[in-house]
């Protein structure tokens, strides 16, 4: 018999770290402890609902078409490379932009840097070819810095997919790590929110634990954690909800 | 007399090899291998920037196939630029220094 699950039926803990971070920690009941006359014998002809009908979280959201975006629901025009035909990306995560403003403000300092050394005068026993040439090269350097910090916030990146969790790094220019974990193999999911300008600007780190020990998936600083849990959580109760009406595929 | 003034003449001549003849400045650190260290560190630096500015540009069309967006072509051609940037960087320090 199809079953309703309800996602505040569920045990949700919340605890607070000595640091002030509250954490939250949401452990997905079997789903044989909640039985409910069902009224969604209609869907079982679908194998796939649209996540409107389904989260909370998407029925509030806009789709976004804007790639810069941290917090990118239903992107209509994004794909990426191990997509499968029937999967579809619910939500695309970057870090928060606000936590990215460490390099930025290193870029604008390393960029003003020429500016003091021309009044001390610096290098004045070089020719002023040199200089120039000094001058050009250390310019190109904070280009460089500041493209490589761009691509590694642009490319780091979180998606939910209907079917799984994948993780993207872009550790470095030389090193790249793609992982994924299917939604119903996770466990645990923990959201943690620590510090006056997660607090203020809404981000923080979300874990998210699969049934294998060793593997889990940290999102850090991403924008609305909480937010992220909850549709995680919904996704986790559409797979079982899937599962039970024999809608897998 | 005569004497004094090949003297003088030797010393100008070793000074004269040793001051590189790009620069006016009276300071003895600017002498022709203080300069050479100078320029082969810049050329060596330029190069290494035009090899770090090819793998940038190799590794956006590598993460260009793993995520695609319509950002893409944009991020695409800024690592050409940049490439090109730093050749034409390289090419005008060869050509100054």
């Amino acid at each position: 018999m199809p079953e309703i699950f309800d996602s505040s039926q569920k045990d949700s803990i919340s605890t607070a770290q000595p640091d002030g971070a509250t954490e939250t920690i949401i452990k997905v009941e079997s789903p044989a402890q909640k039985s409910t006359q069902s009224n969604m014998s209609s869907n079982n002809t679908k194998n796939h609902r649209k996540v409107e009908d389904y989260s909370q979280v998407m029925r509030d959201e806009v789709h976004c078409t804007n790639p810069l975006e941290a917090f990118i629901p239903q992107p209509p025009t994004m794909r990426f490379s191990n997509q499968a035909e029937t999967e579809t990306i619910i939500l695309l995560l970057r870090q928060h932009p606000v936590s990215q403003l460490k390099w930025v403000f290193i870029a604008i300092l390393l960029a003003l840097l020429p500016l003091l050394f021309s009044s001390i005068d610096f290098l004045g026993f070089l020719p002023a070819t040199y200089k120039l040439a000094i001058t050009i090269s250390w310019f190109m350097l904070v280009i460089g810095f500041v493209l490589e910090s761009f691509l590694k916030w642009f490319f780091n990146i979180f998606i939910l997919t209907d079917e799984r969790v994948i993780d993207i790094d872009f550790l470095s220019l030389m090193y790249k790590n793609e992982s994924s974990a299917k939604i119903d193999n996770i466990e645990d999911i923990t959201a943690t929110m620590g510090g006056v300008a997660r607090s203020v600007f809404n981000y923080g780190t979300v874990k998210v634990q699969t049934s294998a020990a060793t593997v889990e998936f940290e999102f850090e600083d991403v924008p609305q954690p909480n937010k992220v849990v909850k549709l995680i959580n919904e996704l986790i109760l559409e797979e079982e909800r899937e599962e039970l009406e024999g809608r897998v595929n | 007399m005569k004497e004094e003034l090949t003297k003088d003449s030797m010393f100008a001549i070793l000074l004269n090899s040793f001051m590189n003849t790009t620069t006016d400045s009276p300071l003895a650190f600017e002498s022709g291998i203080v300069l050479d260290l100078f320029k082969y560190a810049i050329l060596i630096g330029a190069f290494l920037y035009v090899i770090f500015a090819f793998i940038v540009t190799r590794q956006i069309s590598l993460m260009k196939n793993t995520l695609i967006t319509s950002f893409s072509p944009v991020l695409t051609l800024v690592g050409w630029l940049h490439l090109l940037i730093s050749i034409m960087v390289f090419i005008i320090f060869l050509l100054i220094l």
